[in-house]
């Protein structure tokens, strides 16, 4: 019984730790996008803070030495980028890998070893890649401009989706496809009405993994885009962060505006998300 | 017969993208590794082709071994020991607590996945701002304990990145974890406690061998992704203090795109591209079908 009660305790002290752990930095961050500008530096740091404002969204009367902006209140132009950006991206990926899959899936178009070296591409740093993309955009002009960037997150995407979709789709049995045939239905009324609704979870859980990967990627749309007709999120961020000092105030404002819209599609998402995933990625 | 072929058409978007914007720019990349390829100074002008001058260079370079073994350490260190490890604990811990109807089980899933959004370039800064020696709250939390402060980032920077990196991705595996754990099906785990099979046995022998494939891919991908981390290091020590926490996608970065030498920067991306394979053969391996 005392060994019982002993390791008990122990869970939830491991527990407690993990949540302080993953919890205190976000706690961290959101009471800062509060805080008037003369709390972000102070010794001690105020942990629970004595003072909230909204300066940090809409903008401070006195400027803040040392940063180009003091507010986040030119965000807009860059979120409508970023949400542009990632829901492409997140449509046209689920779109491209699960016809990829399901031909893969279905018949074995390129055997096994493709869907291996689907996986497997990926494996060379993106920065050996980046250069040679950027002078083909150049010379094509599309440098700058959402398709871009969009291109070359579906590239980051596509290959894991696909790698999921695939043994999704062998978990449908065939027959269905088959009967679907039989009773006249063309591939494509099989496809939209039979085998996409069927495998809604996988399909799901890739678009909202894109997503999150195409919202908050940094080093690809930094090098490809130039100015606020395209900029994300992402580097939006780094107009706070100067040689001089960080302006924290703004910056963490900024994060919280950054993770609301993954927090809520994640949430849409969550219960497919977690079926998903299950299904996708487990052959027995 | 038709359908045959309009479905094998379905993959062709996917190989025509994948062709055009990775592979050839991947050959290209692999090509220019064995040129002197610069973008400044009198490299620039006159381009030469140097067969396998670049990586003989690299492996006489010290800054080379330095990286290569922080990488090692980066990677082992924060993908295998911490992200796979934590995330599985608290999976499991997750996928009890769910068993067992015990509350706030979706807390502890929000929380978790709250640290994987939040952006890299916040992440590292406020990392970085918490390690401070001076005002950081992580000292303000010792002085609170009554411990002497330590210099994080100065004695132990490799392990404050590692710590750092951990916080930031071990969702993506606690989330993978966490389906894959309800696939398995409970009668198998039901018929092996009336064996008497312990937990630790019932998760060796029924846990694992039915979820090796997803194991293997997960692996693959959370190495692949620490292998290039890039922005959280930099944000947190830009590499130092010295060479302390350069690991070779920093190293490839500040080569290439800092002192403009791409042919050099491309052959440390090469190289990272094996190191990728042999851990992903590693894994295959361990978990592969017996």
């Amino acid at each position: 019984m005392k060994k019982v009660f002993v390791i008990s305790i122990l869970k939830w002290i491991l527990l407690f730790f993990i949540l302080f752990f993953f919890l205190f930095p976000i706690y961290w961050l959101v009471i800062t996008a509060f805080k008037p500008s003369q709390d972000w530096f102070s010794w001690p740091p105020i942990i629970i803070p004595r003072q909230l404002t909204f300066e940090n969204f809409t903008g401070q009367s006195r400027g803040f030495e040392g940063s180009l902006s003091s507010s986040i209140e030119n965000i807009v132009p860059y979120l409508r980028n970023s949400l542009i950006i990632a829901l492409i991206t997140s449509a046209i990926c689920t779109i491209i890998s699960s016809l990829a899959a399901y031909s893969i899936a279905r018949f074995k178009t390129g055997g096994r070893r493709l869907a291996s070296w689907i996986v497997s591409i990926r494996m060379l740093p993106p920065i050996a890649t980046v250069l040679p993309v950027y002078l083909l955009f150049k010379n094509l002009r599309i440098l700058d401009t959402w398709l871009a960037v969009i291109l070359v997150h579906l590239v980051f995407t596509i290959p894991f989706s696909t790698w999921v979709l695939i043994s999704f789709f062998n978990g449908i049995p065939k027959e269905l496809d088959e009967a679907a045939y039989i009773d006249g239905a063309s591939v494509w009324k099989t496809f939209i009405y039979l085998i996409f609704p069927l495998s809604a979870p996988g399909v799901a859980a890739m678009a909202t993994l894109s997503f999150i990967m195409s919202w908050g990627e940094f080093l690809i749309a930094l090098i490809l885009t130039s100015s606020v007709k395209s900029q994300t999120l992402p580097i939006f961020l780094g107009r706070y962060i100067t040689g001089f000092r960080i302006a924290w105030g703004p910056l963490a404002a900024a994060g919280l505006v950054i993770m609301i819209p993954v927090i809520i599609f994640s949430f849409a998402m969550q219960r497919y998300l977690l079926r998903g995933l299950t299904f996708g990625a487990v052959k027995y | 017969m038709r359908r045959r072929k309009f479905l094998i058409l379905g993959i062709l978007p996917a190989i025509f993208l994948m062709t055009f914007l990775f592979v050839l720019p991947s050959l290209w990349g692999i090509y220019s590794s064995f040129t002197n390829m610069a973008l400044l100074g009198k490299e620039a002008a006159n381009f030469r082709f140097l067969g396998l001058e670049n990586y003989i260079k690299l492996f006489k370079d010290s800054s080379f071994y330095t990286s290569f073994v922080n990488t090692i350490y980066f990677v082992v260190g924060s993908a295998l020991i911490g992200q796979f490890l934590l995330g599985l604990i608290i999976a499991l811990l997750i996928d009890y607590a769910e068993k067992k109807k015990i509350p706030g089980r979706g807390i502890v899933y929000g929380i978790v996945l709250l640290a994987w959004i939040n952006p890299t370039l916040i992440a590292g800064f406020q990392w970085s701002a918490m390690y401070d020696y001076y005002y950081g709250t992580l000292n303000k939390f010792l002085n609170l304990l009554g411990i002497q402060k330590i210099n994080w980032l100065g004695t132990m920077p490799m392990l404050s990145v590692i710590v750092a990196n951990i916080w930031r991705g071990t969702a993506f595996t606690m989330l993978i974890w966490l389906s894959a754990l309800k696939t398995v099906p409970l009668e198998l785990y039901e018929a092996s406690k009336i064996d008497g099979a312990n937990a630790f046995n019932r998760f060796r022998y029924i846990t694992v061998p039915i979820l090796r494939d997803i194991i293997t891919v997960n692996l693959i991908q959370i190495t692949m992704a620490t292998m290039g981390a890039f922005l959280l290091i930099w944000a947190i020590t830009s590499g130092g203090p010295g060479l302390k926490t350069t690991t070779l996608s920093l190293f490839a970065y500040r080569t290439a795109f800092e002192a403009y030498r791409l042919g050099y920067g491309s052959a440390i991306a090469v190289i990272m591209l094996i190191i990728n394979l042999v851990f992903g053969i590693i894994y295959i391996r361990l978990f592969r079908r017996r």
